[in-house]
């Protein structure tokens, strides 16, 4: 039975800033969102500490623009994916005071439609993915009536398919990234009235595959990211327990590299930071000893999240 | 990276791929501050746009590049008149995102180029649809190029029959194909939606449907897409198009006599009603509730009318609020009749003080469900008579036992008068899909002759036969045979465990809606006069979740003990509710009570042995929605104190308990937690360890 390598996967995080080879100069546009992934599974593992806060927040701050919106990295375009990233990094900090969060607020509130669709950024591609960003990244500021919420929710609402999930606009296909995305927003925004759970539980306890991991959409690979996207979603609502827990959390460790740390989408193929963490996120869901609990809505720790809305800063079992 | 082989060690890679991928890094290495630079400096010579597309050709997923590059184009169409100019720019522009896409077929950025510069119009759209195919039938189930199939369909305006049949032809080369089928969903839901010629015409393209899918499972049983879309079919046949009013409180024929209680500002209520159970209990007001078959919004004065004779102005104007986290959609709605209680106790209501009121529950259009579906079906009623002023206690009983010797057959909602066409049309709607059902079942069973192993077989068997007993039942069955047929499908869902053992969980669900069906069946029996009492006993019957709420409303006291449930959501429509038993289950948070919080003559709750406490994963945790969305939440934690844990303020703040136990939770071993439970619940007997539970 194998079990987690915490102390390697800390290593591998850690090792990553000082890369300069081809996978982070390919990925040098989404630093933002890598930055969240590794840190985000740091906290996870009970490591943030290891990392220099002030060095990360200074850098995070460069990559805002005057809008209020942040770009994936410095000199890089704003976009509310990671605007959205940069305000969940400085969460974990505790740093939200670093930053305007009324000049956030307005940007994001910026990229409404007047159908409740939110854009990415000023070039107005439209997707729900946006739509969680956004309502998230809201949230966490406590700006939430910066925007019709009514009709972001009703927007969401409007991309539910024949199969009880989400896809990225009205009529596009349910995809289990996506269904995270809609699920959680609606979570955050109390309109869970829209989610039919029986259904789309179903169809979501179906991406289990024999080898005990989970796919995106019928017929397709599993891959550890949806550790992640679908077992948020189950948990949000309360269906976890519909998929084999034990079976998916061997598929997350085989995918561990266990010699240089870090996890992969599956068995045997080359690790990343984005595996690393949702694979981290999915067993801290699945409650594996040693890994700190995630809110399946927010994707960041419980007590971080319980920090911000309630002034409260442990878990419910720490707090025992 | 997805699906790149794991390297052990950099010396196990190729040398000819190491050096390529060193002349890869060189080049994004001087290519990427070049390109920021002329973005930050809006240089559109040909050198920079070379630059661009060059890094857009070795990284597809370079956002800030593909912004660069509208801007440049915006900038070259304004530099130039000439029309043809500008065909080619666009059409450079297509040429670059056809090189990235062979690079990513998946780059997000590529794709919305590509609308971007098509929605421009200056390039001809049947060449969308060539590059379309070129991608489908390298990666049919690609979901960008579905994407753009369906953005490209919206911007020629290509007819839906048509866009039909290329599903077809996709479902037609690989049956396997979920992309196509959910497609194919879509647009036969907008094709019903705009259909003018009649339900046959509907019916007809439905049958159509059953017999494509059913020839794709019976080639390959074992492939999901089929399945999932012949479950929405089915759906499609059996599922009410909208909400419907399912349940009331009081009952239909009920008669209430009202009374003032020994508070001297509450009432005494007791209700009879045609399943002859007596329910008692003390109360500010009146209450009265409407379920719904799925939360809906819009219950109000005007679509709720309460006739009363004689007329009671009050009546009119009752104020109906749902009962949930949600202000504005619930399954449950309330509102209640407030009476004006005199010095000498009497009872008076719109200076009136001794009579009895029908009170007539006419739900009317006007209420919709989330999807904005409108309530569908014929107006039904209520009649509800009320008596209070001088109504002694032999008067009382005599209005009891008058009740119960009539033995009334008549359960739940009743039709008004001027509806019945109507429902005659439905019951021949009706014959159309059990004559559907039976096809079907026929053909399943066909099927699982040959692949007796087959989950998917087996459950959708078991969904036909569900939805055919719900059809059969108004044709007025008898109640043995129901329960007999309840049981059988029980017993196939206890099959279906078996071979499937990863979803028992799910089947045990389908597993206790089905149990919940026999208990109602059950409760319709005429029973002994002396069995009858608001208790409703669950105990012990392997309950994994709870609903049938409509039939439960009545229910004050509620032994759920032994089960295996997880939460208590759906528990708020059960307002007469005032002891709850729900001791050895699977409870793993405070958070899963929330609904409980909803009750307001809830005074004994058992949550003893549960697992409060055990968990570090609270998986109820987001279904109160957070305090800023919530006027629910905010108006707890608005609250006088602060209570650390936010959970015990949440759930146990507006509670009037008189007992909770929580012996066997690991919980109660934590002096924060009850530190702050007895802040919250200064007047609570709390019982925490197996001594005070044998008391």
């Amino acid at each position: 039975m194998a079990t987690l390598h915490l102390q390697k996967h800390v290593d591998y995080i850690k090792s990553l800033d000082k890369k300069s080879d081809f996978d982070s100069l390919v990925t040098e546009h989404l630093r933002m969102s890598g930055a969240y992934w590794g840190l985000t599974a740091m906290d996870l593992m009970g490591h943030l500490a290891d990392m220099d806060a002030n060095e990360i927040v200074a850098w995070l701050l460069k990559c805002q623009h005057d809008c209020g919106g942040f770009g994936g990295n410095h000199g890089h375009d704003p976009h509310v994916i990671y605007t959205l990233n940069a305000v969940q990094i400085l969460a974990l900090f505790d740093k939200l005071n670093a930053v305007d969060a009324d000049k956030i607020a307005s940007y994001i509130a910026g990229l409404q439609n007047e159908d409740g669709s939110f854009a990415g950024d000023e070039w107005g591609e439209i997707d729900t993915r946006f739509s969680y960003c956004a309502i998230c990244c809201l949230s966490l500021l406590k700006r939430l009536d910066k925007i019709d919420l009514k009709k972001a929710t009703d927007f969401v609402a409007r991309c539910k398919n024949f199969d009880g999930g989400f896809g990225c606009t009205p009529g596009g296909e349910s995809h289990a990234g996506q269904i995270f995305c809609c699920v959680a927003a609606l979570a955050i925004a109390g309109a869970l009235h829209h989610v039919d759970k029986d259904l789309l539980g179903w169809w979501l306890c179906e991406r289990q595959v024999k080898s005990g991991g989970l796919n995106g959409r019928p017929e397709k690979l599993p891959d550890v990211c949806y550790s992640w996207w679908v077992l948020s979603s189950l948990v949000i609502m309360n269906r976890v327990h519909w998929i084999d827990k034990k079976k998916l959390e061997e598929f997350i460790l085989d995918c561990q590299d266990s010699e240089n740390g870090g996890i992969s989408d599956r068995p045997d193929d080359a690790v990343d930071v984005f595996h690393t963490f949702f694979g981290v996120a999915g067993l801290s869901l699945l409650e594996y000893p040693g890994v700190k609990a995630i809110d399946p809505a927010y994707a960041l720790p419980v007590d971080i999240v319980d920090r911000i809305f309630y002034g409260q800063e442990n878990g419910f079992t720490d707090k025992l | 990276m997805h699906g790149r082989p794991r390297q052990r060690a950099a010396g196990e890679t190729s040398g000819a791929e190491n050096d390529k991928e060193l002349s890869k890094v060189a080049e994004l290495q001087e290519l990427i501050p070049s390109i920021l630079h002329n973005h930050r400096t809006c240089c559109y010579t040909k050198e920079a746009l070379m630059q661009n597309a060059k890094l857009l050709e070795l990284n597809p997923e370079f956002y800030t590049a593909w912004n660069f590059q509208k801007r440049a184009v915006q900038h070259l169409l304004l530099s130039e008149t000439d029309e043809e100019a500008h065909k080619r720019i666009v059409k450079e522009e297509l040429d670059l995102v056809y090189r990235a896409l062979k690079v990513n077929h998946k780059s997000y950025g590529a794709w919305h180029h590509r609308k971007w510069v098509i929605a421009l119009g200056l390039s001809p759209l049947d060449s969308e649809f060539t590059l379309l195919s070129k991608v489908l039938k390298l990666d049919a189930r690609n979901f960008h190029s579905w994407d753009y199939r369906r953005f490209a369909v919206r911007m020629k305006g290509v007819p839906i029959n048509e866009e039909l049949q290329f599903t077809t032809e996709k479902i037609n080369e690989n049956f396997s194909n979920y992309s196509a089928w959910h497609n194919r969903s879509a647009l036969l839901s907008e094709l019903y939606r705009n259909e003018t010629g009649g339900k046959e015409i509907v019916q007809g393209r439905l049958e159509e449907e059953f017999d494509l899918v059913k020839n794709s499972f019976f080639t390959d049983p074992n492939d999901q897409s089929a399945w999932f879309y012949y479950s929405w079919l089915l759906g499609q046949v059996v599922a009410p198009v909208g909400p419907e009013l399912n349940g009331t409180w009081p009952p239909h024929t009920s008669e209430l006599v009202i009374e003032c209680s020994e508070e001297p500002t509450h009432l005494s209520i007791t209700c009879t009603c045609p399943l002859q159970r007596v329910t008692s209990f003390v109360s500010s007001g009146v209450p009265l509730l409407l379920s719904f078959t799925e939360a809906v919004t819009g219950v109000n004065n005007e679509t709720v009318t309460v006739h009363s004779e004689p007329e009671v102005r009050e009546l009119s104007k009752l104020s109906w609020r749902p009962v949930g986290f949600s202000q504005e959609f619930s399954q449950t709605w309330a509102t209640e009749v407030r009476f004006q209680i005199k010095d000498d106790k009497s009872l008076l209501l719109s200076e009136l003080t001794n009579f009895t009121v029908d009170i007539v529950v006419a739900v009317v259009p006007g209420i919709v469900s989330p999807g904005g579906q409108p309530m569908q079906g014929p107006v039904k009623c209520s009649k509800v008579s009320f008596h209070f002023g001088t109504t002694d206690n032999a008067a009382k009983k005599t209005i009891g036992e008058e009740l119960m010797a009539k033995q009334l057959g008549a359960i739940g909602l009743v039709e008004e008068e001027t509806s019945k066409g109507e429902n005659q049309t439905q019951i021949k709607a009706g014959a159309w899909q059990v004559k559907i059902l039976e096809t079907e079942i026929e053909s399943i069973l066909e099927l699982l002759k040959i692949e007796p192993d087959s989950k998917w077989a087996q459950l959708t068997l078991i969904r036909l036969l569900t939805a055919r007993e719900s059809f059969s039942r108004s044709r007025s069955e008898r109640p043995a045979d129901e329960v007999e047929k309840l049981q059988k499908l029980q017993g196939l869902l206890r099959e279906l465990t078996h071979i499937d053992l990863p979803h028992s969980e799910y089947y045990q669900h389908e597993q206790s809606l089905l149990i919940l069906r026999e208990v109602v069946l059950d409760l319709e029996r005429p029973t002994e006069p002396q069995h009858l009492s608001s208790l409703l006993n669950l105990r012990s019957s392997s309950l994994y979740t709870l609903g049938c709420f409509e039939h439960f409303l009545w229910v004050q006291h509620l032994d759920l003990s032994n089960n295996h449930l997880r939460s208590t959501h759906g528990f708020e429509a059960l307002q007469l509710l005032e002891n709850l038993n729900i001791s050895h289950n699977q409870i793993l948070s405070f958070t899963a009570l929330a609904p409980l919080a909803l009750l307001p003559l809830l005074r004994i709750l058992n949550i003893s042995f549960n697992e409060i406490g055990a968990h570090p994963i609270d998986t109820c945790r987001v279904l109160i929605p957070s305090n800023l969305s919530n006027h629910f939440m905010s108006q707890v934690l608005a609250g006088n104190k602060e209570v650390n844990p936010w959970e015990v303020q949440l759930v146990f703040q507006n509670m009037n308990l008189t007992d909770l136990d929580l012996t066997g939770n690991p919980v109660v071993n934590s002096s924060k937690f009850m530190k702050a439970l007895t802040a919250v619940l200064p007047s609570t007997t709390l019982h925490t360890n197996e001594s005070s539970e044998c008391k």
